[in-house]
């Protein structure tokens, strides 16, 4: 049982309906494609909404697409003769210069760095990819993270609406949202806080499983509409393949 | 908001709930130029000339052929998942366990290959198909099943910290008990011209065209050389009787807080992960270092080893394996690893070759040239990546 001690969210598009939440911000983030990948921007501004300044707090990020990131070597490919690849050393042809940061911005990384470098969290740190079975292990591990330091951030980010991101996204799943953004959960004491997260059975109506992003904003939308109990469905066979979101009684005089 | 606790060190739990050590129970590598451990033990060199195709002269490629799996789903097969899966295929594990499986597998270092096909095909709907399976874990859930794990799997990647890391996920899911065995496997492969002229315009790679380039601690020092390979191992808290390489005794991570390609100045983050990860205070016999090459890398591990370790720090030899095999970047540090425990279980440091003229501002002992007997029960691996990465894992051998 993990405690919910604050959230923030910044997302390309509503939960469900307006923002309810302080700590809710809505809307594509300005793209700043030179330097940082769209997914990272959207995290740091979960971070700067969620309030925690600089600290040694244990930090878990689960990154799924940072943005488009073929179209960092856009470049490059549009300066091709004949459509073949150039670059230093692109297939042998020629040299061409692609942008030193092009590495920098391609890196699954860039999430936790810049939180690193932007927010000063230099704690622990695992940067973990997304995927349909990431809150079992998210629900193993934090426990011990919290015990050892009191409090834990779990980040989530992704973009994933570029052109082949987004093609990938609707080839996975099929009629899903492909909401972008990031969701930031400061974990503590289970009895403490806004509510509590743990594993549980499915129910047999659920959806599809979801990816560690979508459960957690799922977990945000409870929050803002103040929803007592939810359940998520996980790509986990076995017993407890749902995540389970239950509001604590004292979230009113948390909220106030 | 303040966080609950004031910034401070503060130790990792390591042992598990009854105390005992997560135990390695068995270790594979796929190395640059088919290199096995005895070959580090010998200092020798598995960096080559690239040829003409490559904007650098020398890398360490893996030379041994790789085979591709018998119904693999996809037509394209990042050469990083391949090494993944030859490293799998020569780790010795119990199948018939529930194992959890953590990857290391960063995907810019090891899937150029998948870049370049979607730049070249991204408007063709038939050729863009196949990398449609990459996407969204499948790496993970293909050497999941692969492997035949049946218990939690994760997909880490902190660039060049990511084999620590996944040693340290893998120990947390251990100390959580959710599972009682978990197989890591990190792999990497950039040793492509896409790859290269990535890190090439960065400035962080070796621009020497002679086969002593990858000189860590040496004067003449400019750069790393890529290298790439696999490491896999099997922890446990069950290890089979006679069946143990050693233990995990310590881990600690931290972030620098610095620009990503910047080494901090201060070197209070580095060392509250290296505290960490020894812990009550052990000594290690010898520590393997992050090496790269770098300028700026190896002066800071300098500092870093006489800070922690103050008026001993020229009787604990550090060295780089990557002066032999170059820089294997998400494989690196699980190689490392495992070459510690080879070096406790023999009671040798391996060297750090082409050290020829050392820096005036590296003075410790690098074991330069040719292995050397050490005595005592703990290594301590470091490892130090791109955008401030800090992971250290302190292991112990079987042999005392």
């Amino acid at each position: 049982m993990i405690g919910v001690v604050a959230a923030a969210a910044a997302l390309s598009d509503p939960p469900s309906g307006s923002p309810v939440l302080d700590t809710e911000w809505v809307g594509p983030v300005p793209r700043d494609h030179k330097t940082r990948a769209p997914a990272t921007l959207y995290a740091l501004k979960a971070a700067e909404l969620l309030g925690v300044g600089a600290c040694t707090l244990p930090l878990v990020t689960v990154t799924g697409p940072t943005g488009p990131m073929v179209a960092s070597f856009d470049r490059a490919w549009r300066l091709a003769d004949g459509g073949e690849l150039t670059g230093p050393g692109f297939a042998g042809r020629r040299s061409r210069r692609i942008h030193p940061m092009t590495l920098l911005r391609s890196l699954q990384n860039q999430v936790p760095a810049s939180l690193s470098i932007e927010r000063g969290w230099c704690g622990p740190c695992l940067n973990i990819f997304d995927h349909d079975r990431l809150w079992p292990c998210l629900i193993a591990m934090l426990p011990g993270l919290i015990e050892s330091h009191g409090q834990a951030i779990l980040l989530l980010a992704r973009a994933g609406r570029g052109e082949e991101e987004g093609a990938k996204f609707r080839h996975r799943f099929p009629g899903e949202d492909n909401v972008e953004g990031a969701v930031a959960l400061l974990l503590g004491d289970a009895d403490r806080g806004l509510g509590q997260l743990c594993l549980g059975p499915r129910n047999t109506g659920l959806r599809n499983s979801l990816t560690g992003f979508d459960a957690a904003l799922g977990v945000f939308a409870c929050l803002s509409r103040e929803v007592a109990t939810a359940a998520f469905a996980l790509g986990m066979a076995g017993a407890e393949d749902a995540l389970i979101w239950t509001k604590n009684d004292n979230i009113h005089q948390q909220n106030g | 908001m303040s966080p609950a606790h004031s910034p401070q060190d503060k130790q990792d739990p390591t042992s598990l709930d009854d105390g005992r050590l997560p135990a390695i129970a068995a270790t594979a590598m796929v190395l640059p130029g088919g290199f096995r451990w005895k070959d580090l033990r010998e200092g020798r060199s598995a960096v080559r000339f690239l040829g003409d195709t490559f904007p650098v002269a020398v890398g360490a490629p893996v030379t041994e052929s790789l085979r591709v799996p018998e119904h693999f789903p996809y037509d394209i097969m990042p050469r990083g998942l391949l090494l993944a899966v030859e490293a799998l295929r020569r780790l010795e594990y119990d199948s018939e366990r529930r194992f959890g499986l953590v990857l290391g597998l960063p995907s810019l270092f090891s899937e150029t290959e998948y870049v370049e096909h979607m730049l070249v095909h991204r408007h063709d709907e038939a050729e863009m198909g196949p990398m449609m399976g990459f996407a969204f874990g499948n790496p993970l859930d293909y050497l999941a099943g692969f492997a035949g794990a049946r218990g939690p799997v994760l997909r880490v990647d902190s660039a060049c910290a990511t084999g620590n890391d996944a040693l340290i996920a893998a120990c947390r899911l251990l100390e959580a008990g959710t599972v009682r065995d978990v197989l890591v496997v990190c792999a990497s492969s950039m040793l492509n011209p896409v790859g290269l002229a990535l890190f090439h315009n960065l400035k962080a790679l070796n621009d020497r065209s002679d086969l002593e380039a990858s000189c860590p601690f040496d004067a003449r020092r400019r750069g790393f050389v890529m290298g790439e390979g696999a490491a896999a191992l099997w922890l446990t808290v069950d290890p089979p009787r006679s069946q143990v390489e050693g233990f995990v005794c310590g881990y600690g991570s931290s972030m620098s807080g610095v620009h990503f390609v910047d080494l901090p100045e201060d070197l209070t983050p580095v060392e509250r992960a290296c505290r960490a990860a020894l812990r009550c205070g052990e000594v290690p016999s010898y520590v393997s270092a992050h090496g790269t090459a770098t300028q700026a890398n190896d002066a800071m591990e300098t500092r870093l080893h006489r800070s922690l370790f103050g008026e001993r720090a020229e009787s604990i030899p550090l060295s780089s394996i990557k002066s032999m095999i170059g820089h294997c970047l998400g494989a690196a540090a699980l190689i490392e690893a495992i070459v510690c425990l080879h070096a406790l279980n023999e009671q040798i440091a391996p060297p750090t070759i082409n050290l020829h003229r050392p820096d005036p501002r590296c003075d410790l002992d690098y074991v330069p040239l040719r292995a050397r007997p050490i005595r005592g029960r703990y290594a301590l691996s470091n490892a130090f990546a791109f955008g401030g990465h800090n992971a250290s894992v302190l292991l112990r051998g079987a042999a005392l």
